[in-house]
């Protein structure tokens, strides 16, 4: 199969530590495929990276991006802007900072669509109505303001937003991280069905081996910046090669566990 | 029994008034009538939804609220880690100051405040004694963690509330801190009221669990019998929610 999306060697530097070493990773259309590990393990890093969001202070030594066969590092700034949102969006980890507070959620979903659709403000409104359907929310949410609404709530907004230009891969980076485990599974079902129903691909960015176990098809474990093990996520849970993948997933607690310790790293 | 803490019908009410006309609407039941027992050197383990009451509960307990109604008693010292390191943590004091304070407050003696602090510092692992003079952003998710719990050892209470200690880090550094907590429990016999809205997280901690929902207790049971044969349609639903590995 064709791949959407392919990273090429890419090593990443800040301030002369390397946050990514040749990493290579690969995204399948329709599939999803996960990036675990711990804070600090690159993975946010590589999300930015593929908008080339990657702050001022990071310099790409060397490796490219492939989106759809074409280099992003060599596409101008038109060709940039239009990428993102329209062909890759991304959800982020905290959907309070994320969201601005002093805006009507509903208009947050439809200056979006404004800003990369040339359309009537009557179809953005058909717009609005739809993609609040999409995520299960009623109409009237539209003009509630972030901090009247629940985390879950707000996360169900990011996605309607990433979600209103059609991409052709969403990222998620960490997007259920601040919310309680049943509204975790909510909003994953949400992400699933949606996902099944519209084929896009899924970069799901988390820590939490139990997560990817819901959601991937393909795994990236990532430590120091490097990609240590990847593989299809059936393989990597039966038998993971490398020890800190197992590690990863050794060290969550499970219902009825037996164990009276946990691993613990080093 | 030996029961350390007795809880018995607590209430709490919040009044929610409305923005623009001060008009009184219906109170809010933060807690509506909790009662159970925690016995000496064992952990209660209260979990539920965000808004089920498991933090006013830990409020009430510690006596930053006082109930509206409903009977408490609590023998001996009682002290608090709070959900989120980033935010519990003076971020202009030292670590020194921070986890010294409560000794301070209570006129112990500078050489002595030093003393207790180095020992409960190297109690929670956290080894290199420069930290003392280090602020808290100095720190990572966990380290700040164990910051917070020696601030509340520091004192040598006998009970300690654990509200959502885990729930701000990565699971990796979450089992370090749990595998902590357990072993501060068995070497200080400490007793813990220990929440969470991770139903694993809660069993893996507790003796007892109580399922919290619109602040009623639903169920409680013992940690096998909660996985095992849970009672309650609710419990049942947080069972389902948890991602299996």
């Amino acid at each position: 199969m064709e791949n959407i999306l392919k990273i090429k060697d890419l090593t990443v530097t800040i301030g002369g530590k390397e946050v990514l070493s040749d990493v290579d990773l690969t995204l399948l259309p329709g599939k999803i495929s996960a990036i675990v590990g711990e804070s600090g393990s690159g993975k946010t890093m590589m999300s930015l990276a593929i908008l080339d969001l990657l702050p001022d202070v990071a310099a790409r030594i060397s490796g490219e991006i492939l989106f759809r066969g074409k280099n992003i590092f060599d596409m101008d700034n038109k060709e940039k802007q239009n990428m993102r949102g329209n062909s890759i969006s991304m959800v982020f980890q905290e959907p309070f900072t994320a969201l601005n507070p002093v805006m009507r959620v509903g208009e947050q979903i439809t200056e979006t669509i404004a800003a990369h659709k040339i359309i009537s403000e009557e179809k953005i409104q058909g717009c609005l109505k739809g993609l609040l359907k999409m995520v299960k929310l009623s109409e009237d949410i539209a003009s509630c303001y972030p901090h009247e609404l629940s985390g879950g709530m707000r996360q169900r907004i990011m996605l309607a937003i990433a979600l209103s230009c059609d991409p052709e891969i969403l990222i998620l980076d960490e997007p259920t991280t601040a919310l309680d485990v049943s509204v975790q599974k909510e909003i994953l079902d949400l992400v699933m069905g949606i996902q099944k129903e519209r084929c896009f691909s899924i970069l799901f960015i988390t820590h939490d081996f139990s997560i990817v176990n819901m959601v991937a098809d393909e795994v990236h474990v990532m430590k120091n910046g490097r990609v240590i093990e990847k593989g299809a996520k059936e393989i990597i849970f039966k038998s993971p090669e490398n020890e800190y993948t197992r590690h990863l997933i050794d060290c969550i607690p499970k219902l009825g566990d037996e164990r009276e310790r946990l691993p613990e790293s080093e | 029994m030996n029961a350390i803490i007795e809880v018995t019908d607590i209430k709490k009410y919040f009044a929610k008034k409305s923005f623009f006309y001060g008009a009184e609407k219906m109170p809010v039941k933060a807690v509506d009538g909790v009662s159970f027992t925690i016995d000496k050197g064992k952990t209660f383990g209260l979990v539920g939804e965000s808004g089920s009451g498991k933090s006013t509960i830990a409020k009430l307990v510690t006596g930053i609220l006082v109930p509206d109604s409903g009977k408490m008693s609590i023998e001996g010292d009682i002290d608090i880690v709070f959900q989120d390191p980033f935010s519990s943590l003076n971020p202009r004091m030292t670590i020194r100051d921070i986890v010294g304070e409560s000794l301070f407050v209570k006129g112990v003696n500078r050489e002595e405040i030093e003393d207790k602090v180095v020992k409960i510092l190297h109690r929670v692992k956290m080894k290199n004694m420069e930290c003392l003079d280090k602020y808290p952003h100095q720190f990572s998710g966990g380290e700040r963690q164990r910051i917070a719990i020696a601030r509340a050892l520091v004192t040598q209470p006998d009970i300690v509330v654990l509200d959502e200690p885990v729930s701000s880090l990565d699971v990796s550094i979450q089992a370090g801190i749990l595998n902590l907590l357990k072993d501060l429990q068995e070497e200080l016999a400490l007793t813990y009221l220990f929440i969470s809205h991770d139903l694993r997280v809660v069993e893996f901690m507790s003796d007892v669990v109580g399922v919290m929902k619109s602040g009623k207790i639903v169920e409680i049971a013992s940690r096998q019998e909660i996985y095992s044969n849970p009672q309650n349609e609710y419990t049942r639903h947080l069972l389902s929610s948890i991602p299996k590995i």
